[in-house]
């Protein structure tokens, strides 16, 4: 393209605006969220540390079940509602290893191990019902989604303890029929990933502090970066990202050198690197998967199913392959997320994972056609931070955090619905424009 | 005699004969442990009636080619606003006007039906820009409503005691209209009695009337348009029909019937039903239409008579019969409506030709 | 690679690019690739290929190497000799003009037309034939507003308002499309309705009025609807019969029934006979000729059957790459329609 050092040639006044007019409005759902969280975290009158707190605390449980959102999008599937299949999935086999009484970090694995084969069973079962709706993948998964939780009520409400025998004073209810409305799994599996130590005894295991986690992460960034560029030899990503990227880090490590200096509260705070290993093994696993043959030949189904089949791709195979995955992910993922949470409503807990999953997603930027790792991690982020800041926010405003509680469940479900609608919109005039009027 | 029970069987649809079977079991098993039929079929009939309107509302949406109204939420909530409004006009205008349970009833359906008509032609104008995926955006846009909705119950200036929260802003989740003098007012019309069983002759008349006035709208000049643009857009827009015009005329029909539906049922129920209420009245009213035989793309009276009959009949019937079956088995009456209902929908999409 | 086969490539270069590949192909060749060159365009085939195979009709009808024909050969087995009866012996010349066509320019998918002047003569059997692909079926598609187009339309000296189906109907223009499945039926609906419904939207008829609102007169309906099942034979249990379980033939007279109760004055008709079996396909010819004869219609019919156009027709125009390359009588010698198709220049008038 241009010259090496373009930055000063970027600083060209109309090519500047440009792309800065450019940015805005390809990105304008993601700005408009990020004034939002901002201004909801100032309105709310709400500490930084407990902020952070709870930031950290919700994009470790909920990251991973977002990602799992993706290889969908890009199989030309949708947003996958039909992910609470694997949710329930997860919380079957909590419950049963809750039951067998294995604990910790070894019950946990047990979990992930267990799960895969079931996710794989309901993913097949999902993918090939989205095979017969080609074309409303997305209502069907949604459906499925209810129709799945009348299945696992059936199970779980009336025929474990009776028909399926289980004798469990803390799970089954009194009557001998049923699962509890609640299960806990303090002093079980909870925090089995986040804290792999607690059941070593050493609760600090993996559990870094803020500002160490910072400062550790940049160390880790400028070194993998002189790696990638030095011994791998690759190209790099613009100069301009980089800059700020660099920039932003300084700032956080000079910000954390501060914490750790001033003895504050946030150096209270204790950041789950096990669970943010496992997240960041996801994200290389796609990138990876992207690169593979199958991964190209999903892309390629999402483009153009009629096109892959010419080229001699199968393409129900691999659409039904991309679902399983997907569903075994969110298996993964909602472990992780019951894990953090600790107890979990039995019959509850998965109505708002697809909910909250895609809105979430779509809000990093993501459109139901294109979705990628950034949309995601930065959807998470700024998702959980309006859902933390809503409730004060709305006390604040309204003298009722009912209105703030109220406002953010209607924003996921309108995020959601705007989305939709953009999409359908523009699909009509791309086909409008292929017939070349 | 084995071949035309298999033609009955693919004609009628496989998922309908398991139900209908299922119908005639639970009917069966109730006769069985000598159960109080009289008391059964009074309750379903209130509930059949109950639900008429709301499903008679799926047939304007399915017949003008937008497919089963999962966004009916948006009528039923401008039907609340008129049931709010007139409850509220009869506190604010105090006794003066000696406003019965008859008068007020109709006042709430005069009051939602201008909001019915806007709301559905801005509905069906947005249903126009996306034409394929009809059914995806509609339930969204009705979650979204009802969630802003939500907001607004708390907000909205009513003030009467019966609605208002006794401390604090905003309106009561659950509304009785017992002191007004709505409950059961259609129901108890000209209602009369069989042995044990009673009949809500009303319930049924108002019912009957809608059916007819539909019935009569499909065989106008506007209603055979509507029909041919659902059918076939192509073969619409080659004879000079404006598909977009009748595509919205059948939306703005269908929300108006989801307004006047909500209505019926409140009062039939004694409650009007805010915040989460309205989220998914419209899967019912959508799997009701499609047990009856109905599709995606077609829809006619009697499905919506006999699936209304078949699925809510089944609701009613199933909770006693679990129960008497064992105690534990309380659940399963919701379990299996859960079950019944999204299991429906899925079968009708499977079954809805690509695109 | 072995083989590269070339489908139609040139029919969207200029003269100068499509030199260019056809120069380019010959050097493929030469390095040992075989190449299947698949073209309407005579010439090109004439100046590169070393063996020329003509398939009509999904049929192989003969293979010549380049030295042992000639253009007009070529042309002459690509139109190919089906003996037709030929039966029109109209003089046109001297009747009135009741269609002009300037310039029509027709956007649609797979058949475009670009730029067709064509003049139809009232009372007379149009033909309008040429190749797949090349805008026939375009022409009457765009005049009756089903895909957008431009240009000057005048019926009778008036301007005929294009885009806008309803307009062309109320000019008097009826269609029976190609595409009878798709645009032409409503396949699950009765054949009283699909006979009847262009007419209750556009014309008002067969309704009655109560109070505001304008209701199906079944009875009229029904009337009606018997007549045309007993003028045109359609074979069927009923009037109620759904559409869809009848043959092709007889749902083709469903389309051309509805098409005459609108009585119009200029009917088009697109591929009459396709996917029907032979004996249908003399009745629906006979039928058109008969309405033509007894109402005096003027009918324009677009068929890829060029041996159907010769037997009915006054006259047949020619449509090659979205233009008119000529028109002909049914008698004109073969060669003549086969150099028109490919697109051979050397125009006879319009």
């Amino acid at each position: 393209m241009k010259s090496e050092t373009n930055i000063p040639e970027l600083k060209t006044k109309p090519e500047f605006k440009n792309a800065v007019r450019d940015f805005t409005t390809r990105n304008m759902v993601t700005i408009l969220f990020v004034v939002m969280a901002l201004a909801g975290f100032i309105v709310s009158g709400m500490s930084p540390m407990m902020f952070l707190m709870d930031i950290i605390s919700r994009v470790s449980r909920n990251a991973f079940l977002v990602l799992s959102l993706i290889i969908p999008v890009v199989a030309g599937m949708g947003l996958n509602f039909s992910i609470v299949l694997g949710a329930m999935a997860g919380q079957t086999v909590l419950i049963f290893v809750t039951h067998w009484g294995i604990n910790g970090l070894p019950g946990i694995l047990l979990c992930f191990l267990l799960v895969t084969p079931l996710a794989m069973f309901l993913g097949f079962l999902t993918g090939k019902l989205f095979n017969r709706t080609k074309g409303q993948e997305m209502i069907t998964g949604l459906i499925l989604g209810f129709f799945a939780q009348g299945i696992y009520e059936l199970i779980f409400l009336q025929l474990v303890g009776g028909i399926i025998p289980m004798q469990n004073k803390t799970l089954v209810m009194s009557s001998g029929v049923g699962i509890r409305t609640t299960v806990d799994l303090t002093n079980g599996l909870k925090y089995g990933l986040d804290w792999p130590g607690l059941s070593f005894d050493m609760p600090e295991l993996l559990r870094p502090t803020l500002p160490h986690t910072i400062i550790g992460l940049f160390i880790i960034g400028i070194v993998g970066f002189l790696v990638y560029r030095f011994v791998f030899k690759r190209k790099l990503p613009s100069k301009i990202k980089l800059i700020s990227w660099f920039i932003i880090g300084v700032l956080a490590v000079v910000w954390s050198v501060n914490q750790i200096n001033s003895a504050s509260m946030i150096n209270m705070i204790r950041v789950p690197v096990l669970t943010w290993i496992v997240i960041l093994l996801l994200c290389f696993f796609i990138i990876f998967f992207k690169k593979t043959k199958l991964g190209q030949d999903m892309r390629s189904v999402g483009q153009d199913r009629y096109v892959a089949a010419s080229s001699g791709i199968e393409v129900d195979r691999v659409r039904i392959i991309a679902v399983m995955m997907s569903m075994v992910m969110a298996a993964w993922g909602h472990i992780i997320f019951l894990q953090n949470l600790g107890a979990f409503s039995t019959y509850g807990s998965h109505e708002q994972i697809g909910l909250y999953s895609v809105a979430a997603l779509l809000i990093g930027g993501a459109t139901v056609t294109n979705a990628s790792i950034s949309h995601a991690l930065l959807g998470v982020f700024l998702f959980h931070s309006l859902f933390i800041v809503s409730p004060s926010s709305g006390r604040t405003l309204f003298g009722n955090a009912q209105v703030g509680e109220y406002f953010r469940v209607f924003v996921a479900y309108g995020v959601i619905g705007v989305s939709l609608a953009m999409h359908a919109w523009k699909k009509l005039l791309q086909n409008k424009n292929k017939l070349g009027v | 005699m084995k071949k035309t029970l298999i033609d009955f069987i693919k004609k009628f649809g496989t998922a309908r004969v398991i139900i209908l079977a299922f119908f005639i079991f639970l009917c069966l098993t109730a006769v069985v442990f000598q159960m109080d039929l009289a008391k059964l079929l009074t309750s379903s009939l209130g509930r059949i009636g109950m639900w008429g309107v709301l499903v008679l509302a799926m047939l304007p949406a399915i017949s003008s080619g937008i497919g089963p109204n999962f966004g009916v939420s948006l009528g039923i909530l401008c039907g609340l606003i008129g049931s709010l409004t007139s409850l509220e006009l009869a506190y604010r205008m105090g006794d003066s006007l000696m406003m019965s349970g008859g008068v007020l009833f109709f006042i709430a359906i005069i009051i939602s039906l201008p909001f019915a008509i806007i709301v559905g032609i801005a509905y069906g104008w947005l249903l126009n820009r996306v034409k394929g995926s009809e059914m995806m955006i509609a339930t969204y846009v009705g979650f979204s409503m009802v969630s802003i909705m939500k907001i607004a119950w708390l907000v909205l200036p009513y003030d009467s005691p019966e609605m208002a929260w006794p401390i604090g802003r905003g309106v009561r989740v659950q509304i009785s209209l017992a002191g007004r003098g709505i409950t059961r007012i259609l129901d108890n019309f000209l209602a009369f009695r069989i042995g044990e069983v009673k009949i809500p002759t009303g319930l049924y008349l108002f019912f009957a009337v809608m059916c007819l006035l539909v019935w009569l709208f499909m065989r106008s000049k506007s209603g055979i348009a509507m029909h041919a643009a659902g059918k076939n857009p192509r073969f619409a827009e080659a004879a000079g029909i404006n598909v977009n015009k009748y595509r919205i005329i059948g939306t703005t029909l269908s929300t108006v019937l989801g307004a006047i539906g909500i209505l019926v049922y409140a009062q039939s129920y004694g409650f009007i039903q805010l915040y989460e209420g309205p989220m998914f009245m419209p899967f019912v009213a959508v799997a009701a239409v499609l047990i009856g035989g109905a599709s995606i793309k077609n829809a006619t009276i009697t499905h919506v008579v006999v699936g209304t009959a078949l699925f809510l009949g089944i609701q009613v019937v199933a909770v006693p019969v679990a129960n008497a079956f064992t105690a534990e088995w309380s659940s399963m009456g919701e379990i299996s409506r859960k079950i019944i209902q999204n299991g429906v929908i899925l079968y009708a999409l499977t079954q809805a030709r690509g695109e | 690679m072995k083989m590269i086969i070339f489908d139609e490539p040139t029919a969207v270069l200029t003269e100068a690019e499509a030199d260019n590949l056809l120069k380019t192909m010959k050097s493929i060749a030469d390095e040992g690739i075989a190449i299947l060159f698949i073209t309407h365009r005579l010439d090109e085939v004439l100046e590169i290929s070393d063996n020329i195979t003509i398939v009509r009709d999904g049929n192989h009808i003969a293979t010549k190497s380049r030295e042992d024909t000639s253009v007009s050969e070529l042309a002459e087995l690509m139109v190919g000799r089906k003996i037709e009866k030929i039966t029109r012996t109209t003089d046109t010349e001297q009747k009135e003009v009741i269609m002009d066509i300037k310039d029509l320019v027709v956007h649609m998918p797979g058949e475009k037309v670009d730029g067709v002047n064509l003049k139809i003569k009232k009372g007379e059997i149009l033909g309008v034939g040429g190749l797949a692909g090349h805008g026939k079926v375009g022409i009457s598609n765009g005049i009756m507003g089903l895909y957008p187009s431009k240009g000057q339309v005048l019926i009778n000296g008036e301007k005929l308002i294009m885009n806008n189906p309803k307009k062309s109907m109320a000019q008097q223009l009826a269609f029976v499309s190609e595409d009878r499945r798709g645009v032409g039926l409503l396949l699950d609906d009765s054949i009283e309705m699909n006979i009847v419904i262009t007419a209750i939207h556009n014309q008002d008829k067969y309704m009655h009025k109560v109070g505001p609102f304008k209701m199906k007169n079944s009875g009229e309906i029904r009337q009606h609807v018997l007549k045309m099942i007993k003028d045109l034979d359609i074979r069927c249990t009923g009037p109620t019969q759904i559409v869809r379980h009848l043959s092709g033939g007889n749902q083709q007279k469903v389309c051309i029934a509805r098409a005459l109760t609108m009585n119009p004055g200029i009917l088009f008709v697109s591929e009459p006979t396709r996917g029907i079996d032979v004996g249908a396909k003399r009745l629906v010819l006979d039928t058109l000729v008969k309405l033509n004869k007894e109402l005096e219609m003027t009918i324009v019919m677009t068929s890829s059957e060029l041996g159907e156009l010769r037997s009915i027709c006054d006259r047949i125009a020619i449509v090659t790459e979205g233009k008119i390359a000529g028109v002909l009588k049914p008698d004109a010698p073969d060669a003549e329609y086969g150099l028109l198709m490919s697109g051979q220049k050397g125009m006879k008038g319009a």
